[in-house]
């Protein structure tokens, strides 16, 4: 069924919303949600919350051509609080260990209110990804969207873990110079 | 904003980077599997061309890959040696400050490791040729020999299994994966490991003549007199063509009582080789309580995968680094001042989980905090890369963390 079609389901307040998105989305949203979570059971709760969410916040959105993004966003977002609420996923030293990272990306880390919202850090870090070629580029999205361990973006990319881990050392660093430099503040 | 809420806000990335990440990279796989095959045979033919274009005027390579710097800790306590005074620790290492080297070869660990510490890049093939080798050098005959692992048997993989399910987890893919071949015959058990070191278990315990005294806490003297008794009996086991003795240690143990351990090298004709050899090819004999040779051990890692010879620093400039915190170390202590830096030698470390096998400066630190009321200091590790900083993608700094 088509995106819009499912979007209208959901508008229409019909239940088979539900029903058609698993039908065409599940797998890959299980699949995101057991990668971050790397437990069946949790990332087959996080799917099914992912569908609940999205039927109470559809409307007021209408992602009627973004539909995959919309709930993708939603799964991971779920996924990660999974991992933090859920010591016994072993899961929440590795978001530690992932924040910590992100950190090192950040021009003047400290307490002082976050001074940049969504759009303007949606534009900041878009526009440094576009920067990137594109095998850096998925090196970091799959380790910072994605969550995947450096032994799993290895395998994946087929290339050996220091090459990994260099390249996300260098990406961190050129993100917080592209930050620095275009002036945004976080 | 924190490191949390940034990993948060990375939602908020380009939907059609994050689908180009999860669908392209599989893809990307596959051709770059068919690229290799093809490339091979003509990255060959054009190897020997391209390697004259790859020197700046300097002689420096100017293509060597970044490395980087895994500070793979896992062991309790922290790296000290205990002595009254740092002249008593010893070791026939051959680096000396005089000695002209401007690069030095650095490789990488044909082994990787995944979080649950199961390895891949397993040579099972070499393991085996090594294992018959030392066989043979021990007077074993090849064709009368059976080789075993070390893989559990069905029952003890099925307790292995209960428990993981009971703790509501699975077990890892290549967990039950051999890491070690194994002969047994009258007298010897010969293990090779995946690091390619040769464990021997003389069982029973093979006894020295009467006059050599080789047990723990035997003097300076007594362990040298040993080593040149089984340079000479094991000469075949040992296998180097001109063979050097290391005769290293002199620390003490809590109880005032100092050790020295046993191990040979391979002599060569440039200096660069001798330290090679002597951080990586080596063999080493163990005493048991008794003062019997229990065992010994031959280290011939993989060094098949070298990535360069590196342009590496002085021993000033490493020393500048030391004052600067740029160093790697498990002493809980910032490293105290120039003026308690007792000691120091060039050498490789060559721990399992190095990515890279690399040259460090080792710095012997008189750790002030430390000193007993016998007079025993301890000298305290600190390791600063030798090699030239811009080929450090990590160059470590201290930051007060302990192991």
């Amino acid at each position: 069924m088509d995106d819009n079609k499912i979007v209208e389901l959901y508008l229409l307040r019909d239940e088979a919303a539900i029903k058609h998105t698993s039908e065409k989305f599940g797998k890959r949203l299980r699949s995101l949600a057991y990668g971050i979570t790397n437990d069946p059971q949790t990332a087959e709760e996080c799917e099914n919350d992912t569908y609940m969410e999205a039927w109470n916040t559809i409307p007021p959105h209408e992602p009627t051509n973004y539909l995959y993004a919309f709930l993708v966003r939603i799964t991971r977002h779920i996924s990660l609080n999974c991992c933090r609420e859920r010591s016994r996923l072993k899961r929440s030293a590795f978001i530690c260990e992932l924040s910590a990272e992100m950190e090192e990306c950040i021009p003047a880390p400290d307490d002082v209110e976050c001074r940049i919202d969504d759009m303007a850090f949606g534009e900041a870090i878009n526009g440094f990804l576009g920067m990137l070629d594109e095998e850096k580029r998925n090196i970091f999205i799959r380790r910072y969207w994605f969550l995947d361990s450096i032994a799993d973006i290895s395998r994946r990319f087929a290339i050996s873990q220091s090459k990994v881990k260099t390249t996300l050392f260098r990406c961190r660093n050129q993100l917080r110079e592209y930050l620095e430099k275009e002036g945004y503040y976080i | 904003m924190r490191g949390n809420a940034f990993l948060d806000k990375m939602s908020l990335v380009n939907p059609a980077f994050v689908e180009t990440a999860e669908a392209v990279s599989k893809k990307r796989k596959n051709i770059r599997f068919k690229w290799y095959a093809a490339a091979a045979c003509f990255a060959l033919l054009i190897y020997a061309g391209t390697r004259l274009f790859t020197k700046d005027s300097k002689g420096n390579s100017t293509d060597l890959p970044l490395l980087y710097i895994s500070e793979n800790t896992s062991a309790m306590g922290y790296e000290g040696y205990m002595a009254y005074d740092a002249s008593e620790l010893v070791s026939a290492n051959p680096w000396r400050e005089d000695m002209e080297l401007a690069t030095m070869p650095v490789y990488q660990n044909t082994l990787d490791y995944d979080d649950n510490f199961i390895a891949s890049g397993v040579d099972f093939e070499k393991m085996q040729k090594f294992l018959l080798e030392v066989a043979g050098r021990l007077g074993l005959d090849a064709n009368e020999l059976t080789i075993t692992d070390d893989v559990p048997d069905e029952e003890s993989r099925k307790k292995i299994i209960e428990k993981f399910n009971e703790a509501g987890d699975t077990v890892p893919e290549g967990y039950f994966n051999p890491t070690r071949l194994i002969i047994e015959a009258e007298g010897l058990k010969i293990e090779v490991d995946r690091t390619m070191t040769a464990k021997v278990t003389f069982k029973p315990a093979v006894k020295l003549p009467d006059k050599y005294n080789f047990i723990y806490f035997a003097s300076y003297e007594d362990i040298a007199a040993v080593a040149e008794y089984l340079k000479t009996e094991y000469k075949n086991f040992i296998g180097y063509e001109n063979t050097l003795v290391n005769i290293h240690g002199g620390d003490y143990n809590i109880y005032a009582q100092q050790m020295y351990s046993i191990e040979f090298f391979g002599a060569s004709g440039n200096d660069t080789e001798l330290i090679i050899n002597y951080n990586f090819n080596r063999t080493a004999f163990y005493c048991d309580g008794e003062g019997n040779l229990a065992m010994a051990r031959i280290y011939q890692p993989d060094l098949s995968k070298k990535v360069g010879d590196y342009p590496i620093i002085s021993l000033a400039q490493a020393e500048e680094l030391l004052s600067k915190g740029k160093y790697i170390t498990t002493v809980p202590y910032e490293m105290p001042g120039s003026e308690y830096v007792k000691k120091v030698e060039l050498i490789y470390r060559t721990g399992e989980l190095e990515e890279y096998y690399m040259p460090y400066y080792r710095f012997y630190v008189e750790l002030p905090q430390e000193e007993r009321e016998n007079g025993l200091k301890t000298y305290g590790a600190y390791y600063v890369p030798a090699v030239e900083s811009t080929y450090i993608s990590n160059m470590p700094t201290w930051d007060g963390s302990f192991n």
